[in-house]
């Protein structure tokens, strides 16, 4: 066992997050032009269309590099659900990625990304929707980190007071917690096993985890948590969307209901 | 990324079943002398010394094997990682040479001796003397709180080898347990397995037996707390007492069962993310050391599972009418050691929150918009 990014995957990684260095839109399309522009949904095409044929764990790769940065990934994960569902659309995909190459053509929406729900594999959805919040919910941990080193009281950084380190540490292995449930599900699947119960468990598992940081992180910022539009902001999305993969109660248990009827857990 | 067993480390799993044959072990010693002697206890350490000169990933497959097979792993743990790898790391050739291929042979087990009544988690806190002589040392002192000390052979002590600071006049001394002067009393708990205490009476030791500097031996002793710190000997305990868990849950029947089911998923990926977390800590190891906050991570995980199953055990399930819940009786009695041994919970919150500071894109939130407003607009409502 080794749960940890390869050297390929570390390296999409870095050129993720180096294309939305400075990307500031919460904008699914701004969004997604920006990917585009770095080339980064070509990567995921079959090698017959020029690209990777990149699995899930690069997928959540870049997913979770999106919610990093505080950007919706809904057009990234309508493409990618796309792409799992109908292998037609690849050739539709090849097309356009091949043809926009101009800087107009990209502010289009692609045609194949007509909205409304998602279509792909149960889990496999499941699983681009905890990368994203997983993403989001690091970013918070972040916003409060930044806010703890150099908010002062009685001449120390609040990051030096226990009671903000313990409560901003206990998050953050929550969300290591969650980052190895998604990496054992995205491999799990590219591995050809079953990950209906574990998709479901690994929801569960980030939505907990990103609503603990997001309240956590208003708690560090205390009153101005709730007048900062970044972490008002931050707060509502992750809830949002918290509530949008289905309380993490229900989760849980769709995903032990599964398990036991499949043999169990152990 | 991979999340299964190497081939290598199957392997090692399907020797171990055939030295262990299945079957329980009166005196566990006998089942380690017997692992031992196939090289499966220390198979990270180099041929020369015992071992296979394996990583240290296989190493944790092995000894989170064993302890799924009921052998008492923290004993494995302590003498193979704590005291072995600090001499491998920190010793010299000659204390390598006498002790490790005993340690790795099961033919001697080991304590690392650093707690001290009054003390706590303080491991600066030193009382224990080592007075230096003409001829070596004379080693003065109790060391407390020690699982499993009547098994051992030898101690890696703690101890003050000249009057000065709280940090740079410590040194650590490997300490024979047989000598004239050790006294192993067994101290007895409420709850679990009984404590020991190993008290020093003049006990005489060669100018050789520190192990690493002399009087800046702190160092030497983070080290060696770090290579016992990943948490499989928690872990083994986890998933021994999940499988008790799930059986119990699965004999409900409605309306209790679907109440039940999805605690027991929580405690099912709680155990899994914190056996990920274990090996990610041995997977990226230098050599044989961890880096501490995966480590601290590895930890806090591990030892939180297994005691969360033992309470959720207790508060969910008839531990007192059911007597195939005995063992979950006694994981409830283990379960306060967990968070409070090895390194404390509050220790490891320490660690991680020290290195929130390095968080990648913090610079980011800094700097750019959405938080490099937040700044300016944090100051306005300050």
């Amino acid at each position: 066992m080794r749960p940890v990014l390869s050297s390929a995957q570390g390296e999409l990684q870095q050129l993720v997050e180096a294309s939305l260095k400075g990307h500031t839109s919460s904008d699914a399309a701004a969004t997604w032009i920006v990917l585009r522009r770095a080339q980064i949904p070509q990567l995921f095409l079959s090698p017959q269309f020029g690209g990777l044929d990149l699995g899930l764990v690069e997928r959540c790769v870049v997913l979770r590099a999106v919610g990093q940065v505080g950007a919706d990934s809904g057009f990234l994960e309508q493409y990618l659900a796309l792409l799992d569902d109908d292998p037609t659309h690849m050739q539709e995909a090849a097309a356009w990625c091949a043809a926009a190459t101009s800087a107009p053509a990209l502010e289009a929406k692609p045609p194949f990304l007509r909205g409304g729900d998602v279509r792909g594999g149960r889990g496999t959805s499941r699983t681009y929707r905890a990368a994203h919040l997983l993403g989001l919910a690091d970013r918070s941990i972040g916003l409060a980190v930044a806010r703890a080193r150099v908010r002062m009281i009685g001449g120390r950084s609040l990051l030096e007071h226990q009671g903000t380190a313990h409560r901003l540490a206990r998050s953050s292995l929550h969300l290591h917690r969650c980052e190895m449930s998604l990496w054992e599900t995205a491999w799990a699947h590219d591995s050809g096993l079953d990950i209906e119960s574990l998709s479901l468990a690994t929801l569960a598992e980030v939505v907990e985890g990103a609503v603990h940081a997001a309240r956590s992180t208003v708690q560090v910022f205390g009153a101005s948590g709730t007048a900062v539009g970044a972490v008002a902001q931050l707060y509502e999305t992750i809830h949002r969307q918290a509530a949008v993969c289905g309380p993490a109660s229900a989760l849980w248990d769709a995903s032990a209901t599964v398990c036991l009827a499949a043999g169990g857990a152990s | 990324m991979d999340f299964a067993p190497t081939e290598v480390q199957r392997r090692l799993v399907a020797e171990v079943d055939e030295v262990l044959g299945g079957r329980p072990w009166d005196d566990p010693r006998e089942a380690f002398a017997r692992l031992g002697a196939r090289r499966l206890l220390a198979v990270h350490y180099p041929p020369a010394l015992g071992g296979r000169a394996l990583g240290l990933a296989d190493h944790a497959v092995v000894a989170e094997h064993l302890g799924l097979q009921g052998l008492p792993d923290e004993v494995h743990l302590v003498t193979v990682q704590g005291v072995g790898c600090t001499l491998l790391t920190c010793g010299s050739l000659g204390q390598q040479q006498r002790w490790l291929p005993a340690l790795a042979g099961g033919r001697v087990f080991a304590s690392l001796l650093l707690s001290e009544r009054g003390a706590g988690s303080d491991v600066t806190a030193v009382a224990t003397t080592a007075r230096p002589t003409d001829d070596g040392y004379r080693l003065n002192g109790c060391k407390s709180w020690n699982l499993r000390a009547d098994w051992s052979g030898l101690g890696l002590c703690s101890a003050r080898t000249r009057e000065s600071g709280r940090y740079d006049s410590i040194s650590l001394l490997a300490v024979p347990l047989d000598s004239p002067g050790v006294t192993v009393t067994p101290v007895a708990r409420a709850m679990g397995e009984p404590y020991f205490d190993v008290a020093f009476d003049d006990v005489a030791l060669p100018p050789d037996a520190v192990v690493g500097p002399t009087h800046r031996g702190w160092s030497t002793i983070v080290r060696a707390i770090g290579f016992e710190r990943a948490g499989f000997d928690y872990l083994s305990r986890a998933i021994r007492w999940l499988e008790i868990v799930e059986s119990a849950v699965v004999a409900e029947r409605a309306p209790r069962r679907p109440l039940l089911q999805s605690g027991l998923a929580r405690l099912d990926r709680q155990v899994r993310t914190a056996r990920a977390l274990a090996f990610r800590a041995v997977s990226t190891a230098t050599g044989l050391d961890m880096d501490e906050v995966d480590a601290a991570y590895a930890k806090l995980a591990c030892s939180e599972a297994a005691q969360n199953i033992a309470w959720w055990a207790a508060d969910n399930l008839d531990l007192y009418g059911d007597p195939r819940l005995a063992r979950l009786r006694q994981a409830v009695a283990e379960a306060p050691e967990f968070t409070v041994s090895g390194g404390a919970t509050e220790l490891q919150l320490d660690l991680i929150a020290g290195s929130l500071q390095d968080l990648s894109f913090i610079e980011e939130c800094e700097l750019g918009s959405p938080a490099g407003a937040l700044g300016d607009r944090v100051s306005e409502v300050s």
